[in-house]
């Protein structure tokens, strides 16, 4: 048994491996030592896996970047009469800014 | 969580798995503190009519610590992959559970063992599994190769248990269940290396 590690340990192992829904079931009552105990372990291999889903996510806040970005855009309205007018809208419909 | 072993402590810590499983693959009876072959598979609460349908000999060579079959079900048709299978009866309830249309493959990297799996195959009517020698750490298989894998026993005695889990998960289809018995830890090891090197497969 000195390989074991705390089931939490490998849980965070199975995340770091790329798998999702990891949980420790439960116990099996078999026990190899003292201070080892049998359990069980369930996960799922996620159709995108949580890095891929970081990276949409980062392309998604990219592509809002670039809508803030044209939107302020300096043109007929100057950049700060833009930020002027978002803040008494955001104001007027109640949102904190 | 320590898998910085030298090369030299990861030969020792699989000669010491390797020394153990030959004789656990002769007989596996007092190697284990819990209850092994028909009586460990009883007191897990495996399906009796699928332990009715296996030899008695193969049984006879059971191990693990729980049962990987009690948090989910494994379906007709499917591949499923049994990691550090030993005598190969979870591989053989397995292959019942798929039917013939499935396809299961158990591997260790125990010869001994691999070997034993292969006797009690022969013993049954069963002819859609097969048995491979190799580490956990390295699978000889392609990618999304398998809709479930099942293990017992089995990660406690792997060093670098990411790189495993990597591979089970490089393996497995999208969507693919993994689903495992094992030993962790509640108490404390020796902060001894060599002591907990030497105790590995203890």
């Amino acid at each position: 048994m000195g390989g074991a590690i705390p089931g939490k340990d490998f849980l965070a192992i199975m995340r770091q491996a790329g798998f999702a829904d990891v949980e420790m079931v439960s116990e099996t009552g078999f026990n190899s030592s003292a201070i080892t105990k049998g359990v069980l372990f369930r996960a799922v291999k996620p159709a995108v896996s949580i890095s891929e889903r970081r990276s949409d996510s980062m392309v998604a806040l990219g592509k809002y970047q670039e809508f803030f970005e044209e939107a302020y855009a300096e043109g007929a309205l100057d950049r700060k009469t833009k930020h002027l007018i978002a803040l008494g809208a955001s104001l007027s419909a109640g949102c904190d800014p | 969580m320590k898998s910085d072993f030298t090369a030299e402590d990861r030969k020792k810590i699989e000669e010491g798995i390797r020394g153990k499983y030959a004789k656990v693959a002769v007989n596996p009876q007092g190697l284990f503190t819990y209850p092994t072959g028909r009586a460990g598979l009883e007191s897990l609460k495996y399906d009796p009519d699928i332990l009715r349908s296996l030899p008695e000999s193969a049984l006879e060579s059971f191990c693990g610590v729980g049962n990987p079959f009690s948090i989910g079900e494994i379906r007709e048709g499917e591949s499923v992959l049994d990691i550090g299978c030993g005598g190969g009866v979870d591989t053989m309830i397995a292959a019942t559970m798929t039917g013939p249309t499935g396809r299961i493959v158990g591997m260790d990297m125990s010869s001994e063992m691999a070997e034993r799996a292969r006797q009690n195959l022969s013993e049954t009517h069963l002819k859609n599994l097969s048995f491979r020698e190799s580490s956990a750490e390295d699978l000889p298989f392609p990618d999304n190769d398998f809709d479930v894998v099942i293990s017992s026993g089995v990660f406690n005695l792997i060093p670098d248990k990411l790189k495993a889990l990597r591979e089970v998960f490089r393996v497995m289809k999208t969507g693919g269940r993994l689903m495992m018995a094992d030993q962790v830890l509640t108490g404390y090891l020796s902060e001894d290396v060599k002591a907990r090197i030497d105790n590995w497969a203890g």
